[in-house]
C-alpha cells in the first residue's frame, strides 16, 4: 500500500512525528485508541495493522499504533469482530492500570517499541505493495 | 537426520584458571570469558554463578542459553551466527546438563524478566533448577535499543558457544538418539499409527519481539519444514525479551517439551513427521500468509494431526487460531498450546481471540496469578522497573523489601511450549 493510503491512529507522540504519514490523533490511552481504530473499522476502514501488537499489555503501556486503510468501503466483519475482542481485552486488563510516571526515563522507551512494531508493519505492507 | 545428544550431567560451576570440564565439575577462567564476550558496544560486563537455593534475584532477564556443542556432523550450534549456515540436526551434540547461561541487562527502562533462585518465586521458574553463570552488560552511553538487543543476544550466544567447548571431548553420561526420516519414507514408517506435525510459531514483530531461525529475522520467512533435531542444535534462537513469562528463551528452543514429548511417543502411539516453524507478525496481512502457507504445507504433509503452540500475548492469539481453523478446515485435526490472561482472578475472557474449532487446548497458566516474593539477599541486576510496574502492579514494593506481582514477571512462568512448573492434577 502507498504511504497516502494508510491512516495511524494513534496516541504516541514519537509517531505524530512522522510527518509523511495522515494521523487520527487519539487524546486518551492505549483504551481509547483501540476504541477509535473500533470504530474506524466499524464504518469500512480496513485494519491493517493487529491492535494488539506486541506483548506489552495495555495497562503496562499507554502508548498505542494502529494502522488502517485511510479509505473505507466495506465492512470487514471479521475484522470488525477482532478489534471488539481487543478492545475487550484492553478494557479488561485496564481495570488493574497502573499509573505510570512517563516523566522517567522508560516513558520514552514505552513509545519506542510501540513506534517499532508499527515500524514494521509499514515495512512489510510497503514491501508488498 | 539422526542427532544424538550426549548429556554430561554438570555437579557445579566455578570460576577457575583454565576453562574445563573436570569431575563433572565446569570449570571457568572468566577473565578469558570476558575476553571472549567483548563488545565495543558494551561498557561493562560482568559474571557471576549462581545455585538453586541461594538467596539470589536475578532481573532483569534477558535470555537463557544451554551449552551444546557439536562433536560430529555437519555445522555448529546456533548455525548461521557462527562460521556459517550449514544444515545442523545429525551426528553427536554434547549437552552440559545441569547449567544455564543467563544474561542480563537493561535494554528498556520498564524491562522484566525475574528468576529467583529461592523462595516461592523460585518454584515459578525452570530456570531456578539450574547452576546459572550469570552475565551482567551494560551498554556505552548513547547506543541504540535495538543495537543493545543485538550485543547482549550475541554475548549470549558467544559465551554459550565458549562454555559448551569444555564437553567436547568428555564422555557423556546418558546419550539419547533423534530421528526422523526425509518425509516420504517418514511417513510410511509407522502404518496404522496416525501422523502429527507440529507448528512452532515465533514471535516476531520488531524491537524485543524477534527470532530467527539459522539467523535468519524470522518475521521475513514464510512458514518451513525442519527436522526437529535442527532445532535441538540451536537453528532457533530468541531475541524476544517481552512478556517474561511466555517468551521463550533460547533455553526453551533448545529444550521444547513439545519436540522432545512428541518423540517419546514416536513409533508408539503416533509418527511423529517434522515440525513447520511459523511467525506472528504486525499486520493481519501477513498473519493471514502465514497462516495460510502453514496449512498449505501441513495439507502437502498428508499429516493426521498437528500441534500449533503459539509465543506471547494479546495478538499472537489471532495466528494460533488462523492456524487451528485453516488447518482443521483441511480435515486435520489440531491440540493448541497457548497461555491465559484471565484477570487476577482468572474469571475473564483468557485470549484476545478465538474460534469454535479450537476445541482442543492446553493451557500453560494464568500469568494475572499474583505472588508475594520476599527480599532476597542478594540482587544480580536491576529491580527498579520491577518493584514499580512489573507484573501490572502499583507499588509493588512493600516496606518489609516484598514485591507482589503477576506472575508474569517472572522468567519462563507460563511458557507456551509447556516448560513451566505448573501444572493441574485429578482429585
Amino acid at each position: 500500500m502507498l504511504t497516502e493510503e494508510l491512516l495511524i491512529v494513534t496516541n504516541n507522540p514519537r509517531v505524530k512525528e512522522m510527518t509523511d504519514f495522515r494521523h487520527c490523533w487519539v487524546e486518551g490511552e492505549c483504551r481509547e485508541v483501540i476504541m477509535q481504530a473500533y470504530n474506524f473499522v466499524a464504518q469500512g476502514h480496513q485494519l491493517i495493522s493487529h491492535p494488539l501488537a506486541g506483548s506489552i499489555k495495555p495497562n503496562q503501556n499507554p502508548y498505542k499504533s494502529i494502522l488502517i486503510s485511510r479509505l473505507s468501503g466495506e465492512v470487514d466483519i471479521a475484522a470488525l469482530k477482532l478489534a471488539e475482542n481487543c478492545l475487550r481485552k484492553a478494557e479488561e486488563l485496564m481495570e488493574n492500570k497502573i499509573p505510570i510516571d512517563l516523566n522517567v526515563a522508560y516513558g520514552q522507551d514505552l513509545q519506542l517499541v510501540d513506534q517499532d512494531l508499527l515500524l514494521n508493519a509499514l515495512q512489510s505492507i510497503q514491501e508488498g505493495r | 537426520m539422526r542427532l544424538e545428544l550426549g548429556y554430561i550431567s554438570v555437579k557445579d560451576v566455578k570460576f577457575g584458571e583454565k576453562t574445563e570440564l573436570r569431575d563433572g565439575i565446569v570449570y571457568v577462567n572468566k577473565a578469558e570469558l570476558l575476553e571472549t564476550i567483548a563488545d565495543e558496544r558494551l561498557a561493562k560486563l560482568d559474571v557471576d554463578i549462581v545455585h538453586p537455593g541461594e538467596s539470589v534475584r536475578i532481573c532483569p532477564v534477558k535470555d537463557v542459553l544451554e551449552p551444546r556443542v557439536k562433536v560430529s556432523g555437519s555445522g555448529n550450534v546456533f548455525p548461521g551466527f557462527f562460521d556459517d549456515a550449514k544444515t545442523v540436526g545429525e551426528g553427536r551434540t554434547h549437552v552440559l546438563r545441569g547449567m544455564g547461561v543467563m544474561t542480563v541487562g537493561k535494554i528498556v527502562g520498564f524491562q522484566e524478566g525475574i528468576v529467583d533462585m529461592a523462595g516461592p518465586g523460585a518454584d515459578y521458574t525452570p530456570f531456578s533448577q539450574l547452576i546459572n553463570l550469570v552475565i551482567l552488560a551494560d551498554k556505552v552511553e548513547g547506543l541504540k535499543q535495538h543495537e543493545h538487543e543485538a550485543a547482549l543476544r550475541m554475548v549470549g550466544l558467544k559465551a554459550t558457544r565458549y562454555v559448551a567447548e569444555v564437553s567436547r571431548n568428555a564422555e557423556p553420561d546418558e546419550i539419547k538418539v533423534y530421528e526422523t526420516k526425509p518425509l516420504q519414507e517418514q511417513l510410511l514408517e509407522y502404518p496404522g499409527l496416525p501422523k502429527v506435525a507440529y507448528v512452532y510459531a515465533l514471535q516476531t514483530q520488531g524491537l524485543l519481539h524477534d527470532s530467527y531461525l539459522y539467523a535468519v529475522d524470522a518475521k521475513k520467512i514464510l512458514p518451513t519444514l525442519i527436522y526437529p533435531t535442527e532445532v535441538m542444535d540451536g537453528a532457533v534462537i530468541s531475541g524476544n525479551c517481552v512478556s517474561a513469562c511466555d517468551k521463550n528463551t533460547t533455553y526453551h528452543h533448545l529444550n521444547s517439551p513439545v519436540i522432545y514429548d512428541l518423540f517419546e511417543h514416536h513409533g508408539k502411539d503416533l509418527n511423529f513427521v517434522g515440525v513447520v516453524v511459523s511467525n506472528e507478525n504486525v499486520t493481519l496481512l501477513d498473519k493471514e500468509r502465514s497462516s495460510n502457507y502453514a496449512a498449505k504445507l501441513i495439507k502437502s504433509m498428508g499429516v493426521d494431526g498437528v500441534i500449533i503452540s503459539e509465543e506471547g500475548f494479546g495478538n499472537p492469539d489471532a495466528d494460533l487460531m488462523m492456524n487451528c481453523k485453516k488447518i482443521e478446515a483441511e480435515g486435520i485435526k489440531t491440540v493448541l498450546i497457548t497461555d491465559e490472561y484471565a484477570g487476577r482472578d482468572g474469571a475473564s475472557q483468557s485470549l484476545a481471540d478465538g474460534h469454535v474449532a479450537a476445541n482442543a487446548v492446553v493451557t500453560a497458566g494464568n500469568a494475572n496469578a499474583v505472588i508475594t516474593l520476599p527480599k532476597l539477599d542478594k540482587v544480580i541486576g536491576y529491580v527498579d522497573a520491577v518493584n514499580t510496574i512489573a507484573g501490572g502492579f502499583d507499588g509493588a514494593l512493600a516496606a518489609d523489601g516484598s514485591i507482589t506481582i503477576e506472575i508474569q514477571a517472572i522468567t519462563g512462568a507460563t511458557n507456551e511450549l509447556g516448560f513451566n512448573r505448573m501444572g493441574g492434577s485429578v482429585i
